[in-house]
């Protein structure tokens, strides 16, 4: 990956442990970042020293620090129940407008609230899930792409989750090509 | 001090002056509205007028014959309602998705009494069989419902198409965007002042501006120069210590384009505290850029979008508690922020060149 060189840099000076920790900190930049980077080896090497806590940033609020989610078990099991709840709600066209936004509504992001709301249920063309949910997206461990098999072909899910310990919440739905 | 918005500027005065004497070390603090004016839209909100009967010839983005007469008495529908281009250009983004603009006498399987250019269906609101079959009258109740959408110059094309049609996926019309501009434009016969790329984009009179990628895939994140580097600095009136934890660019000032520094997928787009609106993307392997203080219409990404370095994501705003216009760029390694200037460098970017 073309960032890679960069964040291994990074990762030497905070002591992580990475695959290609034996390289040299020095010989590293243009080594690693390709070869049109030599001679913009870096005048200071960042760091990712922690900001000692309680320190505010310039908005007054706490410097924001998180954990980097991941992918694991419990991540995946979680999503892709997520997925399937969402779509179960969502492919409900016999079901009266105020009843189906009152159980659609909860699942979805503030955006997707916003968007979502003006759905007639009447013109979703899926009646039921046909299938298991599988991961198709997870190039990033906060946003998830879950293909959910349906009666009229398959959905793709898209969620997020803000931080390890969130909910996920379904940013789109998003039906199969042509309908 | 530099007031972005000059509407705002009673309520700024009143809200801030204890601020305005902070100087030097802290910039100016400023509260901005959350939406930008609407100039990014076509100006003087003029209809275009086209006779049915002199459209081109040719092919147009796909479409020809009488799917462009059809667009014809589209916009002559929206024009007699007095309908700025804007209008006319979603009412022609509607029916391409809904009838490729071609007048069906059948619906589809979630709604098979659907007729016509709009798929109208026979539930009272869209009149008799022969109005929802006739392109004038069909397109005019469609535009009728759609100018009862209030703040609609604020919305995406997309949206509200979506929210007069009711159909399962708001997203849907914004593929037809493009082509509804380019229709729109070779039936008017010269630029209408609409552009491409903008149909799920409020501001629909910008061209996106792609940004230069070196060989490694980097990007700048926007124009230069610097307007305030990262670290500690110490607060003249509350005598504390705080953190800049990114670097400020000018950017080119208001709706200047905000770049992806790399390849990625957006992880959040929206409001936050302090930062008025913030962008983020998961570049993967614990490394993630930020971009803030755009406007609401200045996002032009969404989340879950995979983007590329150098794509448009953004137009440089002033929301939030902000120094009028400019970009605050971060980057952040395994959760925490570092200084983005050596990090860009060794990555082939010095920032704000």
């Amino acid at each position: 990956m073309r960032w890679f060189g960069a964040v291994i840099i990074l990762g030497l000076v905070a002591g992580c442990s990475g695959e290609q920790t034996a390289t040299p900190v020095a010989d590293s930049p243009a080594a690693s970042i390709g070869p049109t980077s030599a001679g913009t080896a870096p005048a200071a090497v960042p760091t990712t020293t922690p900001v000692p806590p309680g320190v505010l940033d310039e908005y007054g609020q706490p410097v924001e620090t998180f954990t980097e989610p991941v992918w694991d078990q419990a991540s995946t099991a979680a999503v892709l129940n997520a997925a399937m709840v969402a779509m179960q709600a969502f492919a409900r066209p016999d079901v009266p407008y105020e009843q189906w936004w009152a159980e659609v509504g909860p699942l979805l992001s503030p955006q997707a609230q916003i968007d979502y709301q003006y759905v007639d249920p009447v013109n979703v063309p899926a009646h039921a899930v046909t299938g298991d949910p599988v991961l198709v997206d997870d190039a990033s461990a906060s946003v998830a792409g879950v293909q959910v098999p349906t009666d009229v072909g398959p959905y793709v899910v898209t969620l997020s989750r803000a931080d390890v310990d969130a909910s996920w919440v379904v940013e789109r739905i998003t039906p199969p090509a042509g309908l | 001090m530099i007031v972005a918005d000059h509407k705002l500027a009673p309520l700024v005065a009143a809200a801030l002056v204890p601020l305005t004497l902070i100087g030097g070390a802290m910039a100016f603090l400023l509260l901005a509205s959350s939406n930008a004016d609407a100039t990014c839209n076509p100006q003087g909100g003029s209809s275009v007028i086209v006779d049915p009967a002199t459209v081109p010839t040719g092919t147009v983005a796909g479409y020809s014959g009488d799917q462009l007469v059809n667009a014809a008495h589209i916009l002559g529908a929206g024009a007699d309602l007095g309908l700025g281009v804007r209008d006319q250009a979603i009412g022609v983004m509607t029916a391409m998705g809904e009838s490729s603009l071609t007048v069906l006498d059948h619906g589809d399987d979630a709604g098979p009494d659907s007729r016509g250019l709009f798929q109208q269906r026979d539930n009272g609101a869209w009149g008799t069989y022969a109005d929802r079959m006739d392109p004038y009258t069909s397109a005019t109740n469609f535009f009728t419902a759609l100018a009862a959408i209030p703040d609609r110059d604020s919305q995406e094309p997309t949206s509200l198409a979506h929210q007069v049609q009711r159909n399962a996926d708001p997203y849907y019309y914004a593929r037809y965007w493009d082509a509804a501009v380019a229709v729109v434009d070779a039936l008017a016969g010269s630029p209408t002042g609409l552009a491409a790329g903008n149909g799920s984009a409020s501001c629909t009179g910008l061209p996106g501006v792609p940004g230069e990628v070196n060989p490694n895939g980097w990007a700048q994140p926007a124009a230069g120069p610097v307007r305030s580097g990262y670290g500690m600095r110490f607060h003249p009136i509350y005598h504390e210590w705080r953190m800049h934890t990114g670097v400020d660019l000018a950017g080119g000032g208001c709706d200047g384009p905000i770049w992806a520094a790399n390849d990625g997928t957006v992880t959040f787009a929206g409001p936050k505290a302090g930062y008025g609106n913030l962008i983020e993307i998961d570049h993967g392997g614990g490394l993630r850029t930020r971009y803030a203080h755009m406007y609401t219409n200045g996002i032009l990404v969404h989340v879950g979008q995979e983007v590329a370095g150098g794509d448009n994501i953004a137009r440089v705003g002033s929301a939030g508690v902000s120094t009028a216009c400019h970009l605050h760029f971060e980057v952040m390694v395994d959760g925490n922020n570092i200084d983005p200037e050596p990090f860009m460098i060794a990555a082939g970017i010095t920032l704000g060149q």
